[in-house]
């Protein structure tokens, strides 16, 4: 009989995380991986020999130092290469750059506008200090601000007196920019497009937004926070990809006692009395234990993986308005060798080993949004790219290289081509394709190309091998809902207490023993590892109350 | 000279319900505006012999509560039928329904309009007690109803109303309100909040008007606080400057060098106007310089005005919908995508339109037989200059559904959002002084750090639009003029 304390369905990064922190506590763990690979959309896939492809996530940016520490997992492989730079070149042949070191950047920043350069100093210890005042609300069960419970009116209590602590001028700064825009917000600092263009892209990735909208103040400090974890070494690229990352959280557990399982799709949980009692394979085997918690993500958890009548109506349908249209593509390209962008001046190829930002003002993000947000994709997309065989040569076969690309916006929401709008958001099924047809994927796929070509035109002639996952390709691949990198959108109304849904934000579900781990729970997407922390700690507090 | 209690520059409804109420407390208040009318942008003008039309704001309703307390009966023409043009109109007559959360959101605002808001964090005794009823009345929904408020207040339009499954014209209509006067479209978040505020201040879909137009609004409270013994000039040459000594603002200067000395001065004028023409930059430090540069206006309102020779007639639209709004906004793409054009400075191919026909329910705003088209036109950014381009372009769009329109019209006046600027002292053309976003809202409003209505000066204070809260309800001037005559 296959008993255990606990079932973790998914072994996405966060599902790795929790079953570790519950392996290390003594607890009879094992994880249920779909796919022949752990680590969800925290993957390496050699997709054609010797080449390896970052077919979701390629940096690693906020993940939790205490996670880092806790598991262990420098000793179980990782190791993490901070990015020296960034280089986002533009259309008239210039360039822009930053680096870690303030002083470099700040002489960057002066070739384009001095009076940027001079406000450059205090916008980052402001940032730096805002940050600093949010970052513990990211390692934090969220309180339910409706409850009595000492320990919600305590953490509210706690939160407060953090805002009271603060500088008067700190605290209106941060109210305001929680529900700003980040295009607002960089416009009251400094005058420079390309500036602007590249700091506004933290804002955005992972979001259906434009830097114009509302909300991406937020998004632009929740992003912040891991430039302060950079200190720690958590930010940067990690050898071997993202998917070492997932491979050295997965040796962490089952070194701590965690068994994990690949090939092993979970087809529902198993209720019995309203109670969660384990789960069945689609191959029709059933394991028991006292807890189940999902990793993926809430619509598929509470829309696929459990019966309706198992849960309350008002629930449903929270989690069917929990938005999940998802707006980015992952791009992939095997090259025979560096594509010479032409902004790039003889001297600085180390500008290559670093992130390349196709972002030369905040209008080309807010324009690459208004072309997706009615069901279409960007003419000009936004591109985060990144040449990790120049950091790790084993990505690639010797003197050849792969090219990442994060490519926003193409809408999950693709219209099909009768201009209705693509099957997100109905009921789910097994994924009908929508408006992502072949033909559309690969059209799409040369949209990318062209754009990048524009800066680098030897592209193309270096392409062995290209490769697309778009929204739905996400969806297929990955099993999360719409594609989304984020489980759902990081927007103000489902974060925090209210994510995934109101009443339901502390990785509870209303299934006695069922429990959420994943993105769509607080602190939401990036590879943080929180969530699977926060859940282990919160279960494991419920545990042994029990 | 004697020395007034408050001296108020501006006369917008919220200055005049303020001067009301402090000159029935006794003390003595003196108005001062250039131009010859009261109301600020609430009024209603003569823009071709013998038509008058509601050139500023076009609906405003008086808070309740102060109409009640100064026994003012005004005869209001609530403009309660709403039509969405285009080759099949739809016309409301009742308001879609709504989950009881957006009622109960509404009922918290009108709890925190009702007063100064509560400074965050907690200055004052008061503000810890206002803070703590408006948390006894929220947590008071219950855990669900209160999740569900909180959650709104983040919403985009868009969400919301698609949620709700609203066919397209009625969301092209709810979200026409949620935007107007808003620098954004309805694929925002936030911009739900802003359409609970309107509902709040006693606009939605039906909003009002008054009998002779919304200046005879502004006259009646104008009427109310002259009774009480409050002296109103109007028609002063502009130039006033308030008098600061010692860091203290002791009066007003007019353009002739007379001053006028008070024991507090009261600008009902926009944040950034007070402190660039009202009050000398050598009296600001550079900290609330940039504090106050950073307070978006962005007017992006337009207003058309036409004296007809006839009533145009619509397709399709029933006979009593003239009555009311007409409205061009088939969806909310239609809108987000007139936003897509105007924030980035163009005027948009098709621009979000309110049409009303005032004269249908007044008719002595025209001569005889004649009619007053009034129309809100959304989305044209400040400063592109184009009036009569403008013009064909709204003649064109309504023209199309009502084709006798242009042999009609006897006269035509477009008023651009820079025109609305310098008619009504207005920043960048924005109506309701400064943009009512969640940011600029409650304790940020008109800027961080002016809780209470309060200004870096002492006896300078805000009231006005551009004041918590913001409309022309005359809610921020009764609350200014309360914690005045709490504090003497």
């Amino acid at each position: 009989m296959q008993r255990y304390d606990a079932i973790v369905i998914g072994g996405g990064h966060n599902g790795l995380v929790h079953a570790a922190y519950l392996a290390r506590a003594g607890k009879r763990v094992v994880v249920l991986e779909r796919r022949h690979v752990v680590g969800g959309a925290t993957v390496t896939e050699e997709l054609y020999p010797g080449f390896k492809f970052l077919t979701g996530s390629y940096l690693i940016s906020l993940l939790r130092p205490e996670v880092i520490r806790e598991l262990e997992l420098a000793r179980h492989g990782l190791s993490i290469m901070p990015l020296e730079s960034t280089y986002v070149p533009l259309p008239d042949g210039n360039y822009l750059a930053d680096w870690p070191d303030h002083d470099l950047t700040r002489e960057e920043i002066a070739r384009h506008s001095p009076r940027d350069a001079d406000a450059y100093g205090e916008y980052a210890s402001t940032m730096r200090r805002l940050a600093l005042a949010i970052k513990p609300l990211l390692d934090m069960t969220p309180p339910n601000p409706a409850s009595k419970d000492p320990r919600d009116l305590a953490a509210m209590a706690q939160i407060a007196e953090r805002l009271r602590a603060m500088a008067p001028a700190d605290f209106q700064l941060l109210a305001r920019l929680m529900t700003m825009s980040a295009a607002d917000f960089l416009d009251e600092w400094f005058e420079g497009e390309a500036l602007k263009g590249t700091k506004c892209t933290s804002g955005i990735i992972g979001t259906f937004l434009g830097p114009r909208s509302p909300g991406t103040g937020y998004v632009l400090l929740h992003h912040y926070i891991g430039e302060i974890d950079g200190v720690h070494r958590a930010w940067g690229f990690a050898r071997g990809g993202t998917g070492a990352l997932s491979q050295a959280i997965a040796s962490a557990a089952r070194a701590a006692g965690a068994e994990v399982r690949v090939n092993a799709e979970v087809a529902h949980v198993l209720v019995k009395d309203g109670v969660a009692t384990g789960v069945v394979l689609k191959n029709g085997d059933e394991l028991y234990a006292d807890r189940v918690i999902s990793n993926a993500d809430a619509k598929t958890t509470f829309l696929r993986l459990v019966e309706p009548k198992e849960l309350p109506d008002d629930f449903v349908s929270d989690i069917r308005r929990y938005r999940t249209t998802s707006p980015a593509c992952k791009v992939n390209l095997a090259l025979s060798g560096l594509p010479t962008f032409t902004s790039l001046p003889r001297g600085k190829e180390a500008l290559l080993r670093g992130s390349i930002e196709i972002a030369p003002s905040m209008d080309y993000v807010e324009q690459a949004y208004d072309d997706a947000k009615y069901g279409g994709w960007s003419t000009r997309p936004f591109m985060d790219a990144l040449i990790p065989s120049l950091l790790d040569p084993g990505m690639a076969p010797p003197g050849k290289h792969v090219m990442s690309l994060f490519v926003q916006y193409a809408s999950s929401e693709l219209a099909v081509d009768d201009g209705a709008p693509g099957r997100d958001e109905r009921a789910l099924r097994p994924n009908p394709q929508g408006g992502w047809t072949d033909a559309k994927k690969a059209q799409f796929l040369e949209v990318v190309i062209d754009t990048l070509s524009q800066y680098a035109p030897n592209l193309r002639d270096l392409i062995l091998h290209k490769h697309i996952n778009t929204p739905h390709d996400i969806e297929q691949s990955f099993g999360i809902t719409s594609g989304h990198i984020f489980h759902g959108e990081l927007a103000l109304h489902q974060i925090f207490f209210l994510r995934p849904a109101a009443g339901w934000a502390q990785y509870r579900t209303p299934v006695p023993n069922l429990w959420m781990c994943g993105s769509s729970t607080h602190p939401g997407g990036c590879i943080t590892g929180a969530p699977g922390r926060n859940a282990a700690l919160e279960i494991l507090r419920d545990w042994s109350r029990a | 000279m004697s020395k007034h209690h408050v001296i108020f520059v501006g006369t917008s409804p919220n200055a005049l319900a303020a001067a009301a109420r402090l000159a029935l407390a006794g003390r003595s208040v003196l108005l001062l505006g250039t131009r010859h009318s009261v109301g600020g942008p609430v009024a209603t003008e003569v823009f071709a012999p013998g038509f008058r039309a509601d050139t500023g704001v076009m609906s405003a309703a008086l808070d309740p509560e102060i109409a009640s307390a100064l026994s003012l009966s005004l005869d209001v023409i609530r403009r309660d039928i709403v039509t969405s043009l285009g080759p099949n109109p739809v016309t409301l007559r009742t308001e879609p329904a709504l989950p009881t959360a957006v009622l109960h959101a509404v009922g918290l605002l009108r709890a925190l309009y009702a007063s100064p808001p509560p400074s965050v964090p907690v200055a004052t005794g008061s503000d810890a007690a206002s803070l703590g009823r408006l948390t006894a009345q929220l947590t008071g929904l219950g855990a669900r109803e209160m999740h569900e408020v909180l959650r709104l207040l983040f919403l985009p339009v868009r969400d919301f109303f698609s949620e709700l499954g609203l066919p397209a014209a009625e969301q092209g209509l709810l979200g026409g309100v949620a935007v107007r006067g808003l620098s954004q479209g309805p694929f925002a978040p936030g911009t739900l909040f802003h359409f609970l505020h309107q509902l709040a201040i006693g606009e939605g879909l039906f909003p009002s008007t008054v009998r002779g137009g919304l200046g005879a609004l502004s006259e009646a409270l104008a009427d109310k606080a002259r009774a009480a013994g409050a002296e109103i000039r109007t028609g002063l040459p502009g130039g006033f400057k308030v008098e600061i000594a010692d860091g203290k603002a002791s009066g007003v200067r007019l353009a002739d060098g007379r001053l006028l000395e008070a024991d507090a001065v009261v600008s009902d004028h926009d944040a950034r106007s007070t402190f660039t023409r009202l009050v000398s930059p050598i009296h600001l430090d550079p900290e609330l310089n940039r504090t106050l540069r950073q307070v978006r206006y962005q007017g992006t309102v337009a207003r058309i005005h036409l004296a007809l020779r006839a009533r145009p007639t619509f397709n399709g639209v029933d006979e009593e919908a003239y009555r009311g709004t007409l409205v061009l906004s088939p969806d909310l793409p239609y809108l987000e995508r007139a936003w897509d054009q105007a924030k980035r400075g163009v005027v948009p191919a098709h621009p979000y339109v309110e049409v009303t026909l005032p004269t249908v329910t007044d008719p002595d705003l025209a001569p005889e037989g004649n009619h007053v088209l009034s129309a809100w036109v959304q989305y044209v950014p400040h400063g592109r200059g184009d009036r009569e381009a403008l013009w064909k372009s709204v003649l064109g769009h309504l023209a199309e559904l009502a084709p006798a329109l242009p042999g009609q019209v006897l006269h035509h006046e477009v008023l651009l959002p820079e025109d609305l600027e310098s008619r009504f002292g207005l920043t960048e053309g924005h109506l309701f002084g400064g943009q009512v976003a969640l940011e600029q809202s409650f304790f940020l409003r008109p800027f961080p750090g002016s809780a209470h209505y309060d200004t870096p000066i002492e006896n300078l204070y805000l009231c006005g639009s551009s004041a918590h809260p913001a409309g022309y309800t005359g809610r921020s001037g009764w609350n200014l003029a309360g914690a005045l005559l709490a504090r003497k």
